[in-house]
């Protein structure tokens, strides 16, 4: 397979397992794709690349906080250092923390708008200058059916997630004729990490959220990942500035 | 391959994006059904495309010609796996100018066609472990111009059956997606004729593509590729979705485009 071959992607939060991040850049891999993948968690970044290099993949990692801005820049100039290009850039880093409107802090608002949209923000200013001198390239947004419902106990995620869509439209307008896309995907109720942290904060809303989606199931990692594909690959050429919804029906209600 | 050992009935299938989609389809390993109500293009394509391809005559709007489409989808090639609907017309009027028989035209075709679509193969499909239904609606279902009055409401009328389906399917446990592509202009036949019918084909050509902020008109097979990843596997937990593949221009707060 060779969807993306040697384009040169860089994968923010990838060290989780399972997680759409690994997910990715598997599938990425897979397609023939040369990876920089990131993550805060230095020690899960370690095996996602030795797992990544024993496939036989073209693999960078580098530890990450997304919320700096620095870092973003070494991330980036390592990354044309090493491949010369960015082709793609997937925003999936990202983090959830559940309470009533009432009793989240200003801090929790702080850390949860960095995590999820000001990473995002930074991650586009400093990537799209070097995908344009290679004439273009994809920028796929994680976001979320978060981003688009009022969804009970995340509302700093819900107004984050929503402005990555946003963000996103915004990305693609300005950048277009320089042969930049870019889109958001939004993933419903799907079987990560994330979701075990709903599980023990949010019981009885992961229940009711699990049991109103239309197929009848939570989603796989690899159903998004599949997803994230095709908008990084050329087969969706056409495609920019809009959302693609990933959630077994959920939106469609 | 990407489509080996499926069955895809594709309406509309001797020209433009449907197409487009046979074409695709077949060289991703499908064996694919060209209905069409113009059964001799569908059966020349089929030529064209070889034996994993056949023209069918079908008139999306009469409920036993998609009655004997399905028997003869199921008795030569096993099973149903992929229907797209494709088949349309388009013929731009206000609410001045378009008159009743135009209005009923496009609500049957758009409408019934995809209702009559969706129940057979619904029918068809959950007999045989599931399926995946794709069906082309357009930009103008979302954000009609003046002069969609009667294409806008009917494929709006398409979109509301792509998600109903969607979600009675996924509650009944029957493994059918449905999902509906949104494309804006397109080259075409019928874009053809609409540049054809200008008094300068290649500023209304500008216009059209200067509408998108990609600010070009999107190719056949651009819009086939989207169908095929939603008739495909990859887009396994997706169902209900109407996936755009308009150069970005629904995004935007006005229809209109630097060229217009």
């Amino acid at each position: 397979m060779s969807r993306l071959l040697n384009k040169v992607a860089i994968i923010t939060g990838a060290a989780s397992n399972p997680s759409l991040g690994r997910s990715i850049a598997l599938r990425f891999a897979a397609e023939g794709a040369k990876l920089v993948i990131t993550d805060i968690d230095e020690e899960g970044l370690a095996q996602r690349q030795q797992e990544l290099l024993d496939l036989g993949a073209e693999v960078l990692a580098m530890p990450q906080n997304v919320v700096d801005e620095n870092r973003w820049q070494q991330v980036v100039d390592a990354t044309v250092e090493r491949f010369g290009r960015i082709d793609i850039l997937v925003n999936n880093a990202g983090m959830v923390s559940m309470k009533p409107i009432c009793e989240y802090s200003a801090a929790d608002y702080d850390l949860q708008m960095d995590v999820n949209i000001r990473s995002v923000f930074i991650g586009c200013q400093k990537v799209i200058p070097v995908m344009a001198k290679s004439g273009g390239g994809s920028i796929v947004n994680l976001s979320s059916v978060g981003g688009l419902k009022g969804i009970p106990n995340v509302s700093i995620y819900g107004i984050a997630k929503a402005g990555v869509r946003n963000f996103s439209k915004s990305v693609a307008m300005e950048y277009a004729r320089q042969g930049i896309r870019c889109n958001s995907v939004h993933p419903g109720v799907i079987d990560t990490n994330i979701q075990n942290v709903s599980r023990r904060e949010n019981p009885e809303g992961f229940k009711a959220i699990g049991e109103s989606i239309p197929v009848g199931r939570l989603g796989r990692p690899e159903e998004v990942a599949d997803c994230v594909l095709f908008l990084a690959s050329d087969e969706s050429s056409y495609v920019t500035a809009t959302e693609l919804v990933v959630d077994g029906g959920l939106m469609a209600q | 391959m990407r489509f080996s050992g499926k069955t895809a009935l594709v309406t509309g299938g001797a020209k433009g994006i449907g197409a487009g989609i046979c074409k695709m389809l077949v060289q991703q390993g499908a064996k694919v059904i060209i209905a069409d109500i113009d059964t001799a293009a569908a059966d020349s394509l089929a030529a064209e495309l070889g034996n994993n391809a056949v023209g069918l005559q079908l008139d999306v709007c009469e409920e036993g010609q998609w009655q004997a489409a399905i028997d003869y989808t199921e008795s030569h090639c096993g099973q149903l796996d992929i229907l797209i609907q494709s088949a349309g017309i388009s013929r731009p009027a206000s609410i001045e100018d378009a008159d009743l028989n135009e209005w009923r035209d496009h609500m049957r075709v758009h409408g019934e066609g995809a209702f009559l679509g969706c129940k057979y193969a619904v029918a068809s499909m959950k007999k045989t472990g599931g399926g995946s239904i794709v069906n082309i609606s357009t930009v103008e279902s979302i954000r009609p111009g003046p002069l969609f009055t009667c294409y806008g409401a009917a494929k709006a009328a398409q979109d509301a059956v792509t998600k109903t389906v969607a979600l009675h399917c996924g509650e009944k446990g029957y493994n059918i997606r449905c999902n509906s592509v949104h494309p804006a202009a397109t080259y075409t036949p019928l874009l053809q004729q609409y540049l054809d019918a200008a008094e300068d084909p290649a500023t209304l050509e500008k216009i059209y593509a200067g509408m998108q902020p990609l600010n070009r008109i999107a190719t056949v097979e651009e819009v086939a590729n989207c169908v095929l990843f939603l008739a495909s596997e990859e887009s396994s937990f997706m169902t209900g979705h109407q996936m755009y593949v308009d150069g970005g221009v629904l995004a935007k707060p006005y229809p209109s485009g630097e060229g217009a």
